[in-house]
């Protein structure tokens, strides 16, 4: 049954991102589900604003409609996928991808719930609002319990679909979230490098985006948190921003907003990547005199829906973050903001946990130029670095002690951006890769010439 | 030769150059295999150990083997207490893990309401239950209980009351009828 609810999740993503979407049906699959996770939870959300009841089929039968009315309009096309076997060089990436796999997919199912935070804060919540029919009480008694009420709730929501969906609250089950949200980050950098360039770099920086360890560790090791559906949305994000500025197609310009408004829906720092990626492209669209409504609209819509409802229940509902900031806290804090600087240095460059991820990245803005890009590539190393500032300034202005927050989360908070730095990596790479192959190409083509004309 | 010159027939420098690219992508993924390796493999050596723990057994067994004893006590609970019940736990457990407790109750009898003190003396107003936990030995010798805790006085505040459940970890009375 759980298969057929995350099946139905792709279902919902892929048809609200049906104007938008181009690419095979991996990537359709990927940001189907991450699109479709989003949609659920907001309209569970939006139901219980406009007090509407909660069950399978109201939740289920709208988009059962919507799918039917899409059909009705216009059948699917026969599409005949184009299959190529593996060259030899890509065949490394797919097998120590399928290794990666085979170490941590069994483990994620052996292991029952038991993570501090998913027990704590996001699958619990995904529990009560389940069993409560609404998000309300839960809210009400939210100063009872130790996790933060204010977090956005796509984790917490979608879970409860799930439940809804199940009948029961299945969590072990349910923790299929974190997994499913991996694949969907594997399968969005694929399509990015694919996109961009050819496919024996794709797969191999695939691959490698397999095997970061600290990726693997939160989406398999804590799955049921929400950091990999957080990783996901700010790689879509990015990459789709960069597809934009390369191509200036506005499907992109769209799926880039979207991207950027799931994150802000899934964990606070995701506001902040939010409000980074929509800030540059405001920018972007103001300094080309770009006025198309649709464009500004689109800024102003995805962002909208992704915030103002939940902003409106947090009002509504009164809640409020736990602890109190007192200048004494920030004072102490701002105190340590180098030392939390130089940990966040040290970890990202430690390669048993994020192997060689940050420095490839160091080297790509080294090299990018000399691989043929220009500067609309430092976009994807600036969108990771504002996400990070943004993670040392919840640090630092955070109501909670720095040194325990760096403890229990710093490899959390580089693992979201991980895979934007090998991202970055991989597009200076595969421009580089390409580049060659087609001097190897001209090569080969001038000496048969050559050899004809003999 | 000079017509072929991309087939691997014999190595030359020219051979390298035309094909460096390709090297650099194949030495690029084996530097990176080589360092996720042995991450790798201490993962499949803890899937190995948890298969052999936990294999075999369904996921409520688990989940008993992993969150020993709050899922078990949890069950207790559950079964003896209405949903709306609220509960205040008196735990001989460790500082830090009066918060865990607190969680995993939380999580596992939401939306009883739970109170966890480690404190035989603790109160609560309006609470229609009284849950006397303890911890077991192993967690105790990890994390020492540092609370207060009057076995004497314990027997006097319990002796009244209707007992609803009694296990190992677990003494659970009614406070009200």
């Amino acid at each position: 049954m759980i298969w057929l609810a995350l099946l139905f999740t792709c279902l919902v993503g892929w048809l609200i991102l049906r104007p938008w979407l181009r690419g095979g049906p991996v990537v359709s699959l990927g940001l189907g589900f991450a699109a479709g996770a989003a949609a659920l939870s907001l309209q569970l959300l939006l139901y219980d604003l406009a007090r509407a009841p909660w069950n399978r089929w109201t939740v289920v039968l709208p988009w059962m409609a919507m799918g039917a009315a899409c059909l009705y309009r216009r059948p699917p096309q026969p599409s005949r996928p184009q299959w190529e076997r593996p060259r030899w060089l890509e065949w490394p990436a797919l097998i120590f991808g399928a290794l990666v796999l085979l170490a941590w997919a069994p483990y994620e199912r052996l292991m029952p719930l038991n993570e501090w935070d998913a027990v704590m804060l996001w699958m619990f919540k995904g529990k009560a609002f389940y069993l409560d029919r609404g998000v309300a009480p839960y809210l009400a008694r939210a100063h009872e319990f130790l996790g933060n009420p204010a977090y956005p709730l796509l984790i917490p929501l979608y879970t409860t679909f799930l439940y809804l969906w199940l009948g029961e609250t299945a969590d072990h089950a349910a923790k299929l979230v974190s997994p499913c949200f991996f694949a969907a980050l594997a399968a969005g950098f694929y399509y990015f490098l694919r996109r961009w360039g050819s496919r024996p770099v794709a797969l191999a920086f695939t691959a490698m985006l397999m095997g970061l360890y600290m990726v693997d560790f939160v989406a398999f090791h804590y799955a049921g948190y929400a950091d990999t559906a957080l990783t996901a949305a700010v790689l879509l994000g990015a990459g789709f921003l960069y597809s934009w500025l390369r191509e200036g197609d506005y499907r992109d310009f769209a799926l880039a907003v979207l991207s950027a408004s799931i994150a802000a829906w899934t964990k606070n720092e995701g506001l902040f990547f939010l409000a980074g990626l929509g800030g540059f492209a405001a920018a972007r669209l103001l300094c080309q005199r770009t006025w198309s409504w649709r464009y500004w609209t689109t800024l102003a819509a995805l962002p909208g829906l992704a915030v103002l409802p939940w902003s409106l229940a947090r009002s509504l509902y009164g809640v409020r973050r736990p602890g109190q900031l007192s200048a004494e806290i920030v004072q102490t804090n701002l105190a340590s903001y180098w030392p939390t600087l130089k940990a966040l240095v040290e970890h990202a460059f430690a390669p048993p946990v994020f192997q060689l991820a940050f420095p490839f990245a160091l080297l790509a803005v080294i090299l990018y130029r000399r691989a043929g890009l220009d500067w609309r590539f430092l976009t994807l190393p600036a969108l990771m670095v504002w996400q990070l500032a943004g993670a040392t300034l919840v640090y630092v202005t955070g109501p909670v002690n720095l040194q325990w927050m760096i403890g229990s989360s710093l490899d959390r908070v580089l693992s979201q951006v991980a895979p934007l730095a090998l991202l970055a990596a991989g597009a200076v790479f595969t421009s580089y890769y390409d580049r060659e192959e087609k001097r190897l190409a001209d090569q080969v083509t001038a000496r048969r010439s050559l050899r004809r004309r003999r | 030769m000079q017509g072929r010159p991309f087939q691997l027939q014999s190595f030359s420098p020219d051979l390298l150059r035309a094909y460096r690219h390709r090297i650099l992508l194949l030495a690029l993924f084996g530097l990176w295999a080589l360092v996720a390796w042995p991450p790798l493999e201490r993962q499949f050596s803890a899937l190995g150990q948890w298969r052999q723990r936990l294999a075999g057994r369904t996921i409520e067994e688990r989940a008993a083997v992993l969150d020993y004893p709050a899922y078990l006590v949890a069950g207790q609970v559950r079964q003896a207490t209405p949903a709306g019940a609220c509960l205040l736990f008196l735990g001989y457990t460790g500082p830090e893990h009066v918060n865990y407790y607190k969680t995993r109750f939380d999580y596992y009898l939401y939306p009883r309401r739970i109170l966890v003190h480690a404190n035989s003396s603790a109160s609560a107003e309006g609470c229609g239950y009284l849950a006397v936990f303890r911890d077991s030995p192993q967690n105790l010798q990890v994390e020492p209980f540092a609370g207060v805790w009057n076995e004497e006085q314990l027997g006097q505040r319990l002796a009244g009351l209707e007992k609803v459940h009694a296990g190992p970890h677990l003494e659970l009375y009614r406070l009200r009828p």
